[in-house]
Protein backbone atom coordinates (compact mmCIF):
# COMPACT_ATOMS: atom_id res chain seq x y z
CA UNK A 1 0.00 0.00 0.00
CA UNK A 2 2.41 2.43 1.21
CA UNK A 3 4.78 1.00 -0.99
CA UNK A 4 2.87 1.51 -4.44
CA UNK A 5 1.53 4.82 -3.67
CA UNK A 6 4.41 6.36 -2.08
CA UNK A 7 7.64 5.03 -2.08
CA UNK A 8 7.62 3.76 -5.95
CA UNK A 9 6.45 6.89 -7.70
CA UNK A 10 8.89 9.10 -5.51
CA UNK A 11 11.49 6.52 -6.36
CA UNK A 12 10.79 6.38 -9.82
CA UNK A 13 10.28 10.21 -9.73
CA UNK A 14 14.43 10.73 -8.58
CA UNK A 15 15.55 8.15 -10.79
CA UNK A 16 14.14 10.17 -13.59
CA UNK A 17 15.25 12.99 -12.40
CA UNK A 18 18.61 12.15 -12.32
CA UNK A 19 18.82 10.28 -15.54
CA UNK A 20 17.50 13.23 -17.18
CA UNK A 21 19.98 15.35 -15.50
CA UNK A 22 22.53 12.46 -17.56
CA UNK A 23 20.68 13.20 -20.72
CA UNK A 24 21.41 16.29 -20.55
CA UNK A 25 24.75 16.20 -20.07
CA UNK A 26 25.41 16.84 -16.36
CA UNK A 27 28.38 14.27 -15.05
CA UNK A 28 29.10 15.83 -11.52
CA UNK A 29 28.27 15.39 -8.33
CA UNK A 30 25.63 17.83 -8.94
CA UNK A 31 23.35 14.98 -9.69
CA UNK A 32 22.24 14.18 -6.29
CA UNK A 33 20.32 17.53 -6.24
CA UNK A 34 18.64 16.54 -9.12
CA UNK A 35 17.41 13.59 -7.95
CA UNK A 36 16.55 14.81 -4.51
CA UNK A 37 14.62 17.77 -6.40
CA UNK A 38 12.69 15.25 -8.98
CA UNK A 39 11.55 13.32 -5.39
CA UNK A 40 10.73 16.47 -3.14
CA UNK A 41 8.83 17.57 -6.32
CA UNK A 42 6.72 14.73 -6.25
CA UNK A 43 6.69 14.15 -2.90
CA UNK A 44 4.80 17.35 -2.53
CA UNK A 45 2.49 16.58 -5.19
CA UNK A 46 1.45 13.26 -3.56
CA UNK A 47 1.11 15.03 -0.18
CA UNK A 48 -0.93 17.82 -1.31
CA UNK A 49 -2.88 14.83 -3.43
CA UNK A 50 -3.32 12.97 -0.25
CA UNK A 51 -4.97 15.96 1.79
CA UNK A 52 -7.60 16.25 -0.98
CA UNK A 53 -6.04 19.37 -2.55
CA UNK A 54 -7.81 20.19 -6.22
CA UNK A 55 -5.06 18.94 -8.61
CA UNK A 56 -4.08 22.12 -10.28
CA UNK A 57 -2.83 23.47 -7.06
CA UNK A 58 -1.10 19.94 -6.30
CA UNK A 59 0.82 21.15 -9.99
CA UNK A 60 1.03 24.82 -8.51
CA UNK A 61 2.16 23.77 -5.07
CA UNK A 62 4.71 21.04 -6.42
CA UNK A 63 5.92 23.29 -9.00
CA UNK A 64 6.56 26.01 -6.52
CA UNK A 65 8.23 23.77 -4.05
CA UNK A 66 10.89 22.61 -6.72
CA UNK A 67 11.24 26.03 -7.84
CA UNK A 68 12.48 26.99 -4.42
CA UNK A 69 14.60 23.96 -3.92
CA UNK A 70 16.30 25.15 -7.24
CA UNK A 71 16.54 28.95 -6.53
CA UNK A 72 18.38 28.32 -3.03
CA UNK A 73 20.42 25.35 -4.12
CA UNK A 74 21.52 27.63 -7.39
CA UNK A 75 22.56 30.42 -4.44
CA UNK A 76 24.83 27.74 -2.70
CA UNK A 77 26.47 25.87 -4.99
CA UNK A 78 27.12 28.72 -7.76
CA UNK A 79 25.33 26.86 -10.26
CA UNK A 80 22.95 28.09 -12.62
CA UNK A 81 19.23 27.63 -11.72
CA UNK A 82 18.05 26.27 -14.72
CA UNK A 83 20.07 23.34 -14.18
CA UNK A 84 18.13 22.11 -11.17
CA UNK A 85 15.01 23.27 -12.09
CA UNK A 86 14.47 21.62 -15.44
CA UNK A 87 15.38 18.19 -13.71
CA UNK A 88 12.98 19.11 -10.44
CA UNK A 89 10.28 19.86 -12.41
CA UNK A 90 10.59 16.67 -15.23
CA UNK A 91 8.36 14.28 -12.93
CA UNK A 92 5.73 16.83 -13.20
CA UNK A 93 5.73 17.36 -16.55
CA UNK A 94 2.07 15.68 -17.43
CA UNK A 95 3.41 13.23 -20.69
CA UNK A 96 0.88 10.92 -20.26
CA UNK A 97 -1.83 13.57 -20.07
CA UNK A 98 -0.38 14.87 -23.44
CA UNK A 99 -0.12 11.30 -25.07
CA UNK A 100 -3.26 10.38 -24.55
CA UNK A 101 -5.19 14.37 -25.91
CA UNK A 102 -3.09 13.47 -29.43
CA UNK A 103 -4.11 10.15 -29.40
CA UNK A 104 -8.24 11.14 -28.93
CA UNK A 105 -7.66 13.88 -31.16
CA UNK A 106 -6.53 12.07 -33.92
CA UNK A 107 -8.62 9.12 -32.98
CA UNK A 108 -11.71 11.62 -33.36
CA UNK A 109 -12.62 10.33 -29.77
CA UNK A 110 -13.56 14.05 -28.23
CA UNK A 111 -14.52 13.13 -25.25
CA UNK A 112 -11.24 11.86 -24.51
CA UNK A 113 -9.17 14.83 -26.14
CA UNK A 114 -11.50 17.28 -24.24
CA UNK A 115 -10.97 15.46 -20.78
CA UNK A 116 -7.31 14.75 -21.55
CA UNK A 117 -6.76 18.38 -23.24
CA UNK A 118 -7.79 20.49 -20.16
CA UNK A 119 -6.27 18.11 -17.57
CA UNK A 120 -3.01 18.83 -19.88
CA UNK A 121 -3.55 22.64 -20.05
CA UNK A 122 -4.49 22.95 -16.73
CA UNK A 123 -1.24 21.53 -15.49
CA UNK A 124 0.87 22.62 -17.46
CA UNK A 125 -0.93 26.06 -16.43
CA UNK A 126 -0.59 25.21 -12.93
CA UNK A 127 2.87 24.45 -13.18
CA UNK A 128 3.79 27.92 -15.00
CA UNK A 129 1.59 29.85 -11.90
CA UNK A 130 3.82 27.42 -9.63
CA UNK A 131 7.15 28.30 -10.65
CA UNK A 132 6.51 32.12 -11.40
CA UNK A 133 4.45 32.54 -7.76
CA UNK A 134 8.12 30.86 -6.20
CA UNK A 135 11.07 32.91 -8.29
CA UNK A 136 8.58 36.06 -7.33
CA UNK A 137 9.22 35.10 -3.98
CA UNK A 138 12.62 34.24 -3.79
CA UNK A 139 13.41 37.44 -5.37
CA UNK A 140 11.16 39.37 -3.03
CA UNK A 141 12.95 37.76 0.31
CA UNK A 142 16.15 37.89 -1.68
CA UNK A 143 16.03 41.29 -2.64
CA UNK A 144 14.49 42.18 1.40
CA UNK A 145 17.40 40.42 2.80
CA UNK A 146 20.43 42.39 0.69
CA UNK A 147 17.99 45.87 1.41
CA UNK A 148 18.41 45.00 4.99
CA UNK A 149 21.97 44.04 5.10
CA UNK A 150 22.91 47.42 2.87
CA UNK A 151 21.07 49.48 5.48
CA UNK A 152 22.75 47.70 8.62
CA UNK A 153 26.29 48.51 6.91
CA UNK A 154 25.16 52.18 6.00
CA UNK B 1 43.49 48.85 -24.48
CA UNK B 2 44.09 48.47 -27.81
CA UNK B 3 41.44 48.40 -30.69
CA UNK B 4 42.97 45.17 -32.18
CA UNK B 5 43.26 43.44 -28.80
CA UNK B 6 39.64 44.68 -28.01
CA UNK B 7 38.19 42.92 -31.08
CA UNK B 8 39.50 39.76 -30.33
CA UNK B 9 38.37 39.75 -26.93
CA UNK B 10 35.07 41.07 -27.80
CA UNK B 11 34.40 38.55 -30.08
CA UNK B 12 35.23 35.62 -27.37
CA UNK B 13 33.08 37.73 -24.54
CA UNK B 14 30.52 36.97 -27.80
CA UNK B 15 31.83 32.86 -28.63
CA UNK B 16 31.30 32.77 -24.49
CA UNK B 17 27.93 33.82 -25.13
CA UNK B 18 26.91 31.73 -28.06
CA UNK B 19 28.19 28.44 -25.96
CA UNK B 20 25.85 29.99 -23.18
CA UNK B 21 22.61 30.09 -25.30
CA UNK B 22 23.10 26.95 -27.05
CA UNK B 23 23.89 24.70 -24.42
CA UNK B 24 20.37 25.94 -22.84
CA UNK B 25 21.37 28.94 -20.61
CA UNK B 26 18.16 31.59 -20.81
CA UNK B 27 18.00 34.57 -22.50
CA UNK B 28 18.72 36.74 -19.56
CA UNK B 29 21.72 34.66 -18.17
CA UNK B 30 23.16 35.16 -21.53
CA UNK B 31 22.56 39.48 -21.68
CA UNK B 32 23.84 39.55 -18.22
CA UNK B 33 26.89 37.74 -18.51
CA UNK B 34 27.76 39.67 -21.66
CA UNK B 35 27.11 42.65 -19.97
CA UNK B 36 28.99 42.27 -17.12
CA UNK B 37 31.86 41.16 -19.36
CA UNK B 38 32.29 44.03 -21.76
CA UNK B 39 32.08 46.14 -18.53
CA UNK B 40 34.87 44.28 -17.08
CA UNK B 41 36.78 45.24 -20.23
CA UNK B 42 36.12 49.11 -19.65
CA UNK B 43 32.94 49.38 -22.27
CA UNK B 44 31.28 52.66 -20.86
CA UNK B 45 27.98 51.67 -22.26
CA UNK B 46 26.65 48.10 -23.41
CA UNK B 47 23.48 47.08 -25.24
CA UNK B 48 22.95 43.93 -25.49
CA UNK B 49 19.91 42.10 -27.47
CA UNK B 50 19.22 38.04 -27.19
CA UNK B 51 16.59 35.55 -28.26
CA UNK B 52 17.50 32.12 -28.72
CA UNK B 53 18.38 32.37 -31.84
CA UNK B 54 20.32 35.28 -32.18
CA UNK B 55 22.76 37.77 -29.81
CA UNK B 56 23.42 41.39 -30.74
CA UNK B 57 25.82 43.73 -29.18
CA UNK B 58 26.68 46.98 -29.48
CA UNK B 59 29.49 48.62 -26.90
CA UNK B 60 30.65 52.01 -26.71
CA UNK B 61 34.62 52.62 -25.57
CA UNK B 62 36.35 55.28 -25.63
CA UNK B 63 33.68 57.04 -27.68
CA UNK B 64 33.69 55.04 -30.33
CA UNK B 65 30.79 52.23 -30.83
CA UNK B 66 31.20 48.50 -32.15
CA UNK B 67 28.44 46.12 -33.17
CA UNK B 68 28.95 42.27 -33.21
CA UNK B 69 26.09 39.80 -33.41
CA UNK B 70 25.81 36.11 -33.79
CA UNK B 71 23.33 33.83 -35.24
CA UNK B 72 22.86 30.87 -33.18
CA UNK B 73 21.63 27.49 -34.81
CA UNK B 74 22.04 23.96 -33.55
CA UNK B 75 21.24 24.51 -29.72
CA UNK B 76 22.20 21.07 -28.12
CA UNK B 77 21.46 21.43 -24.17
CA UNK B 78 24.44 20.65 -22.52
CA UNK B 79 23.62 21.51 -19.02
CA UNK B 80 27.14 20.55 -17.42
CA UNK B 81 29.02 23.02 -19.78
CA UNK B 82 26.42 25.66 -19.17
CA UNK B 83 27.33 25.42 -15.84
CA UNK B 84 31.52 25.59 -16.47
CA UNK B 85 31.19 28.37 -18.73
CA UNK B 86 28.98 30.24 -16.33
CA UNK B 87 32.03 30.02 -13.49
CA UNK B 88 34.47 31.10 -16.45
CA UNK B 89 31.74 34.26 -17.11
CA UNK B 90 32.76 34.89 -13.27
CA UNK B 91 36.27 34.24 -12.96
CA UNK B 92 37.37 36.22 -16.34
CA UNK B 93 34.92 39.46 -14.55
CA UNK B 94 37.36 39.31 -12.03
CA UNK B 95 40.40 38.44 -13.46
CA UNK B 96 40.12 40.16 -16.78
CA UNK B 97 42.71 38.07 -18.39
CA UNK B 98 43.87 39.15 -22.06
CA UNK B 99 42.98 37.33 -25.34
CA UNK B 100 45.39 34.35 -25.70
CA UNK B 101 44.60 33.32 -21.99
CA UNK B 102 40.45 34.46 -22.64
CA UNK B 103 40.30 31.80 -25.34
CA UNK B 104 42.94 29.66 -23.92
CA UNK B 105 40.37 29.64 -20.80
CA UNK B 106 37.10 28.80 -23.37
CA UNK B 107 38.68 26.23 -24.85
CA UNK B 108 40.45 24.13 -21.43
CA UNK B 109 36.62 25.07 -19.88
CA UNK B 110 34.37 23.77 -23.24
CA UNK B 111 36.32 20.52 -22.84
CA UNK B 112 33.94 18.66 -20.95
CA UNK B 113 33.26 15.02 -20.31
CA UNK B 114 30.57 13.66 -22.66
CA UNK B 115 28.68 10.51 -22.28
CA UNK B 116 29.63 7.58 -24.85
CA UNK B 117 27.22 5.56 -26.65
CA UNK B 118 27.01 3.00 -24.36
CA UNK B 119 26.28 5.28 -21.24
CA UNK B 120 23.77 7.06 -23.22
CA UNK B 121 22.15 3.97 -24.63
CA UNK B 122 21.48 3.34 -20.80
CA UNK B 123 20.00 6.59 -19.97
CA UNK B 124 17.72 6.07 -22.50
CA UNK B 125 16.97 2.69 -21.45
CA UNK B 126 16.59 4.14 -17.50
CA UNK B 127 14.41 7.18 -18.56
CA UNK B 128 12.21 4.72 -20.14
CA UNK B 129 11.13 2.21 -17.65
CA UNK B 130 11.29 4.59 -14.76
CA UNK B 131 8.84 6.81 -16.28
CA UNK B 132 6.58 3.86 -17.70
CA UNK B 133 6.57 2.56 -14.28
CA UNK B 134 5.56 6.50 -12.66
CA UNK B 135 2.99 6.68 -15.08
CA UNK B 136 1.55 3.87 -13.96
CA UNK B 137 3.06 0.63 -15.95
CA UNK B 138 4.03 -2.63 -14.81
CA UNK B 139 6.96 -3.77 -14.43
CA UNK B 140 6.99 -5.83 -17.76
CA UNK B 141 6.15 -2.49 -19.19
CA UNK B 142 9.15 -1.02 -17.89
CA UNK B 143 11.45 -3.61 -19.66
CA UNK B 144 9.76 -3.42 -22.88
CA UNK B 145 9.69 0.13 -22.54
CA UNK B 146 13.56 0.12 -21.71
CA UNK B 147 14.07 -1.82 -24.90
CA UNK B 148 11.93 0.60 -27.39
CA UNK B 149 14.31 3.40 -25.46
CA UNK B 150 17.16 1.83 -26.52
CA UNK B 151 15.40 1.39 -30.33
CA UNK B 152 14.93 4.78 -30.09
CA UNK B 153 18.29 5.91 -29.66
CA UNK B 154 19.26 4.04 -32.58
CA UNK B 155 16.25 5.40 -34.32
CA UNK B 156 17.61 9.41 -33.31
CA UNK B 157 20.94 8.46 -34.93
CA UNK B 158 19.17 6.84 -38.05
CA UNK B 159 16.97 10.57 -38.22
CA UNK B 160 19.99 12.83 -37.46
CA UNK B 161 22.03 10.64 -40.38
CA UNK B 162 19.49 11.74 -43.01
CA UNK B 163 19.57 15.24 -42.11
CA UNK B 164 16.27 15.56 -41.19
CA UNK B 165 15.14 18.84 -38.45
CA UNK B 166 14.05 18.44 -35.23
CA UNK B 167 10.25 18.09 -35.96
CA UNK B 168 11.42 15.06 -38.44
CA UNK B 169 13.23 13.25 -35.74
CA UNK B 170 10.81 13.69 -33.34
CA UNK B 171 8.01 12.36 -35.76
CA UNK B 172 10.29 9.66 -36.32
CA UNK B 173 11.37 8.65 -33.19
CA UNK B 174 7.70 8.82 -31.64
CA UNK B 175 6.49 6.49 -35.06
CA UNK B 176 9.32 4.25 -34.44
CA UNK B 177 8.89 3.79 -30.34
CA UNK B 178 4.69 3.34 -30.62
CA UNK B 179 6.27 0.52 -33.67
CA UNK B 180 7.62 -1.27 -31.55
CA UNK B 181 5.27 -1.11 -28.03
CA UNK B 182 2.97 -2.36 -30.23
CA UNK B 183 4.70 -5.39 -31.56
CA UNK B 184 6.21 -5.92 -27.90
CA UNK B 185 2.71 -5.85 -26.49
CA UNK B 186 1.12 -8.38 -29.01
CA UNK B 187 4.22 -10.83 -28.53
CA UNK B 188 3.26 -10.76 -24.67
CA UNK B 189 6.55 -8.61 -23.62
CA UNK B 190 4.26 -5.85 -21.87
CA UNK B 191 0.76 -5.31 -20.77
CA UNK B 192 -0.43 -1.88 -21.75
CA UNK B 193 0.92 -0.27 -24.99
CA UNK B 194 0.08 3.27 -23.67
CA UNK B 195 2.29 3.18 -20.86
CA UNK B 196 5.72 1.87 -22.73
CA UNK B 197 5.07 4.47 -25.48
CA UNK B 198 4.62 7.49 -22.66
CA UNK B 199 8.17 6.01 -21.05
CA UNK B 200 9.67 6.81 -24.46
CA UNK B 201 7.81 10.00 -24.94
CA UNK B 202 9.01 11.87 -22.05
CA UNK B 203 12.73 11.04 -23.75
CA UNK B 204 11.16 13.07 -26.62
CA UNK B 205 9.24 15.80 -24.44
CA UNK B 206 11.12 19.36 -24.81
CA UNK B 207 11.54 19.95 -21.57
CA UNK B 208 14.03 22.53 -21.70
CA UNK B 209 11.99 24.49 -24.30
CA UNK B 210 9.17 24.45 -21.81
CA UNK B 211 10.70 25.34 -18.73
CA UNK B 212 13.38 27.92 -20.60
CA UNK B 213 10.38 29.22 -21.98
CA UNK B 214 8.36 29.73 -18.78
CA UNK B 215 11.28 31.44 -17.18
CA UNK B 216 11.57 33.82 -19.79
CA UNK B 217 7.96 35.19 -19.37
CA UNK B 218 8.67 35.31 -15.68
CA UNK B 219 11.72 37.76 -16.31
CA UNK B 220 9.95 39.88 -18.71
CA UNK B 221 11.59 38.25 -21.81
CA UNK B 222 8.37 38.02 -23.82
CA UNK B 223 9.93 37.43 -27.10
CA UNK B 224 12.20 34.44 -26.02
CA UNK B 225 9.63 32.97 -24.24
CA UNK B 226 7.15 32.82 -27.38
CA UNK B 227 9.92 31.60 -29.42
CA UNK B 228 10.45 28.78 -26.44
CA UNK B 229 7.03 27.86 -25.39
CA UNK B 230 6.14 27.79 -29.74
CA UNK B 231 9.05 25.12 -30.10
CA UNK B 232 7.71 23.48 -27.19
CA UNK B 233 4.26 22.97 -29.07
CA UNK B 234 5.51 22.03 -32.58
CA UNK B 235 7.73 19.27 -30.95
CA UNK B 236 4.86 17.73 -28.90
CA UNK B 237 2.27 18.08 -31.48
CA UNK B 238 5.42 16.45 -33.69
CA UNK B 239 6.07 13.26 -31.47
CA UNK B 240 1.66 13.17 -31.00
CA UNK B 241 2.00 12.40 -34.60
CA UNK B 242 4.36 9.97 -34.98
CA UNK B 243 2.95 7.87 -32.40
CA UNK B 244 -0.80 8.66 -32.83
CA UNK B 245 -0.21 8.03 -36.73
CA UNK B 246 1.38 4.33 -36.32
CA UNK B 247 -1.03 3.70 -33.67
CA UNK B 248 -4.20 4.36 -36.03
CA UNK B 249 -2.34 2.62 -39.17
CA UNK B 250 -1.77 -0.38 -36.66
CA UNK B 251 -5.12 -0.63 -35.22
CA UNK B 252 -4.94 0.72 -32.24
CA UNK B 253 -2.80 0.11 -28.61
CA UNK B 254 -5.17 -2.81 -27.86
CA UNK B 255 -6.15 -5.44 -29.74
Amino acid sequence: MIMDEWIIPILMAAIGSISFGMFFGVISKKLVFSALGGALTWGVYLVAMHFNVSEPICYALAAASGTFFAEILARIVKTPVTVFIITSIIPLVPGGALYYTMLGLLQGNQEVFLTKGSYTLSAAGAMALGMFAATMLFKIILGFLTFSKSKACD
Amino acid sequence: MHTQNLNKIFTQILDLGEIMLRSGGEVYRVEDTIARLVKAYGASESHVFCIPSNIIVTITIDGVEITHSRRVVNVQTNLELLDRMNDLARKICRETPDAEEFARLIKEKSNVRRYNHIEKILIYAVISSSFAVFFGGSWLDAAASAVAGVVLYFAGMLARAIGGNIVFQDIFCAAISAFFAVIFTRLGFGHDADKIIIGNVMLLIPGVELVNGMRDFITGDIQAGTMHVAEALFLAIAIAVGAAGVLTLMGGAHV
